[in-house]
């Protein structure tokens, strides 16, 4: 790739993270992106193309009108939840590279708490019973009749297969969530500013076993964004540029279609593909290998996706998640690879994975709270469990 | 319970296919008319071979718990009251899975790797679901190749959606 068509994050956004915040989803994505403008030193009239999940509740032009964008070039979406987080970042790479448009900002927006927003759509907010008035038309029907249907039983499930492939036990998840706590105390932009130990996660009520409540992401609103452009042109503004290194993406069962999911993914080390191939196109195409890798954002639904994450993307062995969180590799600031340094989504805040990116990006410039020292690689990916794929950013030297 | 079970409502002719056989009683799950691979959910082509011609065969309805979790609150109105359930997903013998429950043993006893066989139960007036009982592993020493000692005929349909014996 010639390095006038490499991509970099020029600016990053977002709004308070809180509940019951009052904001229309429109009015947090329109912070997120004037605030990542802001932060590179562009008006949002140079902004010509959004990526953002299909299941984004803030259209294109709303967004074009409310902030006097003149022009889109490029509008793009994809697929999944969490599953995008990393995608999002990625596709807007890709678009810059390919000259398809020069500034585009990826962003998601969320408001839980927002009457408007707890529709009978799939992609609104609210208990996934209360939609379809309870009639199953779609994927739903292989789940719902069986008392299946919020992603904690989903994840659930999953984490169990897990344990009882290689041994991995709850507490495992647990030291992770206590990891995350642990960073978002030190986060003044997180929503949970206090510590837990392992025994006040053990003392969490059971929500699916072996999932606990301080397992879970947080309900929250807020809206985060990313601005990506050229790297040419990112050296002109007003931040540090941060390359975009490699960016992926695989197709796979999303965890909402549990028998096509246990069929097909590689989640268990019982078959390849998914994640494990998309690690090693990402890190090939930047000649670079999961060592080099200096702090992680790993978008996790639920702290079990971590090691997951961590054993198809190569960080560790199949198998060994678990034990590789247990030895303190994933905490901040002594572990080997720090995992959500800000805390993650059941820490900082869930915006759907979206927040792990200004997180990203603020290690490789040195301005994160639970700064990785000399931070030059970092890695993000979308939810394990669905369509996802992952990104590799790197300082620009 | 204090809530009706959520029926499903499909709209496609494959996936009512399927829940009428239930109603009916039985289990059966698609297999490729050419090939021979079992598919569920089911769906319009295979993915193996691409034959949109299928054979819907009354299956073992034994398996193995591949993956299990015990619910509690808050989860769907109909299950409630009966916080903490187990739910499960099953592997049949013929390859496919399917999510369920199991009716005989308390939520703490269904464990992954245990043999279950199905079991279509009345759960409300007039609605029938396919869940899983344990079976007895020795029951299952020997799985039988499913494509060869059936004993129900299977059903074949092909994209016009009529139903034929095969």
């Amino acid at each position: 790739m010639k390095s006038s068509t490499a991509a970099a994050v020029a600016g990053i956004g977002q709004t308070r993270y809180a509940k019951d915040m009052g904001r229309t989803e429109l009015d947090l994505a329109c912070e997120a992106v004037r605030t990542a403008c802001d932060d590179a030193g562009l008006g949002v009239a140079a902004i010509d193309g959004f990526v953002s999940y299909h299941v984004e509740q803030v259209a294109e032009v709303d967004l074009m009108t409310a902030l006097g964008i003149p022009e889109l070039r490029l509008m793009l979406r994809t697929p999944s939840g969490g599953g995008g987080a990393a995608s999002i970042l990625g596709l807007a790479a890709l678009a810059v590279e390919q000259g398809a448009a020069d500034c585009v900002v990826a962003f998601r927006a969320r408001n839980r708490s927002k009457a408007a927003s707890y529709g009978a759509d799939p992609n609104q907010g609210g208990r996934p019973w209360a939609k379809g008035g309870g009639r199953l038309r779609d994927a739903r029907q292989w789940h719902h009749p069986f008392g299946v249907a919020a992603p904690a039983h989903e994840f659930a499930l999953i984490a169990s297969r897990h344990m009882h492939v290689y041994g991995t036990r709850p507490e495992h998840f647990g030291m992770q969530a206590v990891a995350q706590r642990y960073h978002a105390s030190r986060n003044p932009d997180a929503i949970m500013r206090t510590e837990i130990t392992l025994d006040d996660w053990r003392a969490s009520r059971p929500i699916a076993d072996p999932i606990r409540l301080f397992d879970c992401s947080l309900e929250n609103d807020g809206a985060a964004a990313v601005l990506v452009t050229t790297l040419e042109r990112a050296r002109d503004l007003r931040q540090a540029a941060v390359r975009v290194l490699s960016h992926v993406q695989y197709g796979a069962p999303i965890h909402m279609e549990l028998c096509d999911f246990f069929a097909a993914t590689a989640a268990f080390g019982e078959r390849d593909g998914g994640a494990v191939d998309a690690g090693r196109r990402l890190f090939g195409q930047a000649a670079l290998t999961p060592t080099d890798v200096d702090v992680a954002l790993i978008v996790e639904p639920f702290t079990v996706a971590v090691p997951l994450a961590l054993e198809q993307y190569g960080f560790c062995e199949r198998g060994a998640g678990g034990p590789f969180i247990e030895s303190g590799a994933t905490r901040w600031p002594d572990g080997a690879l720090p995992v959500n340094t800000h805390g993650g989504s059941n820490g900082e805040a869930f915006i759907h994975g979206v927040n792990h990116l200004p997180e990203a990006v603020r290690q490789l410039r040195g301005a994160a709270a639970n700064q990785v020292p000399g931070a030059e690689i970092a890695f993000v990916c979308g939810a394990i469990s669905d369509p996802s794929g992952a990104v590799l950013l790197g300082v620009d030297r | 319970m204090s809530e009706p079970y959520p029926r499903p409502d499909p709209m496609g002719a494959d996936d009512a296919r399927f829940w009428s056989y239930v109603a009916e009683g039985e289990l059966r799950i698609e297999r490729c008319a050419d090939c021979a691979t079992y598919r569920h959910p089911p769906r319009p082509v295979c993915a193996a071979c691409g034959s949109d011609v299928v054979d819907w065969v009354a299956v073992s309805g034994r398996g193995e718990v591949w993956a299990r979790t015990v619910i509690h609150p808050p989860t769907l109105p109909a299950f409630a009251a009966r916080t903490p359930y187990a739910a499960v997903v099953v592997r049949l013998v013929e390859g496919v899975f399917m999510v369920g429950n199991v009716v005989d043993r308390d939520p703490g006893d269904v464990v992954v790797g245990m043999p279950v066989e199905v079991c279509i139960t009345e759960v409300e007036p007039g609605f029938r679901l396919p869940l899983f009982r344990a079976a007895d592993a020795g029951e299952r020493r020997q799985p039988e190749d499913p494509s060869s000692s059936r004993r129900e005929t299977p059903r074949r349909v092909t994209r016009d959606a009529t139903t034929r014996d095969a």
